[in-house]
């Protein structure tokens, strides 16, 4: 937190305040991940990389942030924001994909319209993933981006 | 300190929030963990039957196209979809005949009794 040189005024306390959440939800998902298991295939593993690439980000905003660091900082929250929104779709399309093993739907999901089926895949009415969970990720990125608002090392 | 008790009490709602809704498996629960529980010994006669005649499957080992025979054997519907999940959770433990490891992944899935009692007497070890 030396990045403001422990500045006391009110953006630059509200801006730590912003990154100590965004390291405690790294910390949070973390746990999650491993809870899940979420691991075994490479797609698997993409929301791994987007925690790492997150802790890397506040580092920068946290560590003597330059103006090409928060720069670096702000990119590497929008590649999150992206692999968040695409990892909500790939839950959608897990449960979809499984509509046909659930129980209550292998005799009926030949006669179900297309939009019943994706209907059933986004409530997770089917299917094992959990649809917005990965928007997490992209809420954590979106908090980093806030704690780069007008940052002091972006005018110097 | 004001801000940062009250980012650490946002943090805290968040967190649960998004627990509760990545932990939401709620209406399949239930049956999941009914199927979980349920051993080979249920298995219909038609599954039995299909278990004995057909050539069963290496678990670990066997390719995509190996398990797609076996399991088609044994009648288990959308059989390549499922050869998909038993290859995703490999390996399975050699000493664990009852398939404990792959019954709690595909119970995720929500198979009847009867599906996933199929699939287990196709599937050998190791």
């Amino acid at each position: 937190m030396r990045g403001e040189g422990g500045a006391t005024d009110d953006a630059s306390v509200l801006r730590r305040s912003l990154v100590g959440l965004v390291v405690i939800a790294i910390a949070g998902l973390t746990a999650e991940l491993l809870v899940e298991r979420h691991w075994g295939t490479a797609i698997r593993l993409v929301p791994w990389f987007a925690l790492i690439a997150l802790a890397y980000a506040s580092l920068l905003v946290m560590r003597r942030p330059t103006a090409a660091a928060v720069r670096r900082a702000r990119i590497l929250a929008v590649a999150v924001m992206i692999a968040a929104a695409v990892g909500v779709a790939l839950h959608i399309n897990e449960n979809y994909v499984a509509g046909p093993l659930d129980q209550r739907y292998e005799r009926i999901w030949a006669s179900m319209s297309e939009v019943e089926r994706w209907s059933s895949a986004l409530s997770k009415a089917v299917g094992p993933a959990p649809t917005f969970a990965p928007a997490a990720l992209a809420l954590v990125a979106l908090v980093l981006l806030v704690a780069t608002q007008r940052h002091p090392a972006l005018r110097a | 300190m004001t801000y940062v008790r009250t980012a650490l009490i946002a943090a805290t709602v968040a967190l649960v929030a998004c627990g509760g809704a990545a932990a939401a498996p709620a209406a399949s629960a239930t049956a999941a963990s009914a199927i979980a529980t349920a051993t080979p010994a249920a298995t219909s006669t038609a599954a039995t039957g299909a278990a004995t005649s057909a050539t069963k499957a290496s678990a670990n080992n066997a390719t995509a196209a190996q398990l797609q025979t076996a399991l088609e054997a044994a009648g288990v519907p959308n059989a390549s979809r499922w050869v998909i999940e038993v290859q995703e959770y490999r390996p399975y433990p050699v000493d664990d005949p009852s398939f404990a490891k792959l019954k709690s992944q595909l119970a995720k899935y929500n198979p009847s009794a009867d599906t996933l009692s199929r699939i287990l007497a196709a599937l050998s070890l190791p």
